[in-house]
């Protein structure tokens, strides 16, 4: 088998948008504890011990799932720029240019949802913006969607911007893909397994925020003249096509932080062999055709399609899990690696990332969905999936960066230990509410269901103060990477 | 495509779009209208854009030659415009001369001035927008021109929609196939 190593550089010069990978992490890390208190509040508020008016929680549900899956594609994006601009010339005006419009797309929101009170959830999903039964007006649902349109504008500029960057120096976006390392067994200019990632991340993004678009204009449409109907299936195709894509390709912006670090700290290259390249093709082919498992309970989807959905699910995330996985398992074996801070994220997101996609891996198949779908477990998989998997990624970028990107030991592990068990607890509550059949979005729950809510908040506030920890020592030392960028 | 070669091929189309034989026939359906005589006058206009851009370096003027050329052919897709270039010769007229010099030099003067990224956004859109049309044209329930049948407004629709997969699956391929490698090539964003 044809092989090529590449041992990545280290990453230090200024004039690669370092200033916006900085303003990225900050606005990220502060973003995300405002997020967590939201949600903190809701578990607080489902657990009994906090009265919320059920409307303010639908409120803060929205604001909450949008400003993750926001928050969670800016920490991706910086990490992803960071590491990518040592490969390929990027120009950082884009940078500034996505973080603009994605701060003026959340302010709007913001107004839309906590003061126009829509409620309708990140999936925007049609009828309901339309048909509030006077719970919102149709200006905060307009300008809910309007905030959708301007974040999508920013991240399809930044995702052409990371196109071009990587044709410019590669020639096309299959050998951004490494198919003529693949197919054509070639050894010459053979892409780093960052710049794999970040082409699969601009193909599967920008076509995602293509259908995002359409789908958000026509529901524009829909407010201002709701007797042009839309077609509540096709609504629904495009919406998760548009939102399990965007959400997914984020993690896949995060992993270039273990492709980049990992081999670093362990002095092992990170191999682009032809199984690696081979894994990232078929999942760019099968995350942009998995997303009907969203829709197993639509019974008005063609049986093939949930098929489709159920058998690709099996098998989408494991490619890439596999060759990532095993890839990072294989270069700390017996290397010698003194386990601290940065390091012991970096695993912890590898387990974060394998064990959050099983919950959804089970509830993809269609026995279990009609079961599972609407309670808790789901929930479970995506808090998995985030909290442990793709936050400990951009928390891993933050540290690394406060320490000057030396990659010696520092210690500091045990809150790397500590924010996996309160996590772990966290999301086992959401998993063991779903196994106990509570519903999801609900905002208020029976007596009975409480105890995992219960147990869920107090584990929560473990992740908060941990998150803040992190973000406060970035932010602490924000002033001073600046000024050295 | 020399400079007289380039301006004369976008005169022809103009003038085989906008006078007879052809325009006639073109204005007979709806979707002739939209989906063929509407780019032939873009078409036009535009490679005569592109010849005056030939030479000069005006970049901060892409974006707003692209979007003005937008605007203008998103005029004359109401259907109240439809309707009238198809009544009123003098608004027919007007019609042709706003796509060609409004439009179509516009857009072929901004393309050679946009780089890579602006390009690439201008066909994303033009992508999400397209598709916008063709489902608003097939879910509208009563019919949007008085001159046009019901039917061809659905057959309409279905162009847009072809037309948006044509223009995504060109775009990827295009994309992917790329060019001889030129490693870490400068290049305008």
């Amino acid at each position: 088998m044809a092989e090529a190593t590449i041992l990545p550089r280290a990453v230090h010069v200024a004039d690669r948008g370092r200033l916006w990978v900085m303003l990225y992490l900050a606005a990220t890390g502060l973003v995300l504890i405002l997020m967590m208190l939201a949600g903190l509040l809701m578990r607080l508020a489902q657990s009994g011990w906090l009265p919320l008016d059920p409307a303010l929680f639908y409120q803060l549900m929205t604001v909450h799932g949008t400003g993750m899956v926001g928050i969670a594609a800016l920490g991706g994006a910086a990490v992803m720029w960071h590491f990518l601009s040592a490969h390929v010339r990027l120009h950082s005006w884009v940078m500034g240019g996505n973080l603009a419009l994605f701060l003026i797309g959340v302010v709007a929101i913001l107004i839309a949802d906590l003061i126009g009170g829509f409620a309708g959830g990140w999936t925007f999903l049609y009828p309901l913006p339309a048909i509030s039964q006077g719970v919102w007006p149709v200006w905060a649902a307009v300008l809910h969607l309007l905030g959708l349109l301007l974040v999508g504008v920013g991240f399809l500029i930044w995702c052409l911007e990371v196109a071009r960057a990587i044709i410019a120096g590669y020639g096309s976006l299959a050998r951004g893909l490494g198919w003529h390392v693949l197919f054509a067994g070639s050894t010459r200019d053979v892409p780093p397994p960052t710049v794999v990632a970040a082409t699969m991340v601009a193909i599967v993004t920008t076509l995602a925020l293509i259908a995002g678009a359409a789908v958000i204009v026509m529901s524009l449409v829909n407010l201002a003249f709701p007797a042009v109907p839309i077609n509540p299936l096709l609504a629904k195709n495009l919406i998760y096509f548009f939102g399990h894509v965007f959400i997914n390709a984020t993690i896949y912006m995060t992993v270039t932080v273990v492709y980049e670090l990992l081999p670093r700290m362990t002095g092992r290259p990170w191999k682009t062999s032809r199984v690696f390249l081979a894994a990232w093709t078929v999942s760019t082919v099968m995350v942009l055709i998995i997303f009907p498992h969203h829709l197993l309970m639509d019974f008005a989807m063609p049986v093939w399609a949930a098929a489709l959905g159920q058998v690709l699910s099996y098998v989408n995330s494991f490619p890439i899990l596999i060759v990532t996985g095993l890839g990072a398992l294989a270069i700390v074996h017996r290397s010698g690696l003194k386990w601290d801070l940065v390091s012991a994220l970096l695993l912890l997101s590898m387990f974060g990332w394998m064990a959050g996609v099983i919950p959804a891996v089970i509830d993809a198949t269609i026995a279990v969905n009609s079961v599972m779908h609407n309670t808790m477990w789901v929930p479970g998989h995506f808090h998995f999936y985030l909290l442990l998997g793709l936050l400990p990624m951009i928390f891993a970028l933050m540290i690394h960066l406060v320490r000057h990107e030396d990659v010696t030991p520092h210690g500091s592990d045990l809150e790397a230990v500590l924010y996996a068990l309160f996590g772990l607890g966290f999301v086992s509550m959401f998993l063991l509410g779903g196994w106990a059949s509570v519903p999801r979005r609900w905002a208020q729950h029976l007596p009975e269901w409480m105890v995992w809510d219960q147990i869920a908040s107090v584990m929560a506030l473990g992740v908060i103060a941990l998150t803040t920890v992190f973000v406060a020592r970035f932010l602490a030392h924000l002033p001073a990477l600046l000024r050295e960028g | 495509m020399r400079a007289e070669p380039c301006i004369a091929a976008g005169v022809a189309l103009v003038v085989l779009a906008a006078l007879p034989p052809l325009a006639p026939w073109l204005q007979s359906r709806l979707p002739l209208v939209v989906l063929g005589q509407y780019p032939l006058l873009v078409l036009g206009g535009a490679l005569i854009g592109l010849r005056l851009a030939r030479g000069r370096r005006a970049g901060w003027t892409a974006a707003p030659a692209l979007a003005g050329a937008a605007l203008a052919m998103a005029f004359w897709l109401v259907p109240r415009w439809i309707d009238a270039a198809l009544a009123d010769p003098t608004v027919g007229l007007a019609r042709a001369l706003c796509l060609w010099l409004l439009a179509g030099v516009p857009l072929g003067w901004g393309w050679a001035q946009a780089g890579p990224v602006l390009r690439g956004f201008a066909l994303a859109n033009a992508a999400s927008m397209l598709a916008v049309m063709g489902w608003l044209q097939l879910a509208i329930p009563a019919r949007l021109c008085n001159a046009y049948l019901l039917s061809d407004q659905r057959l309409l629709g279905i162009g847009f929609l072809a037309a948006t997969a044509a223009l995504v699956l060109s775009l990827s391929a295009r994309a992917f196939v790329g060019r001889a490698t030129r490693r870490n090539a400068p290049a305008r964003a």
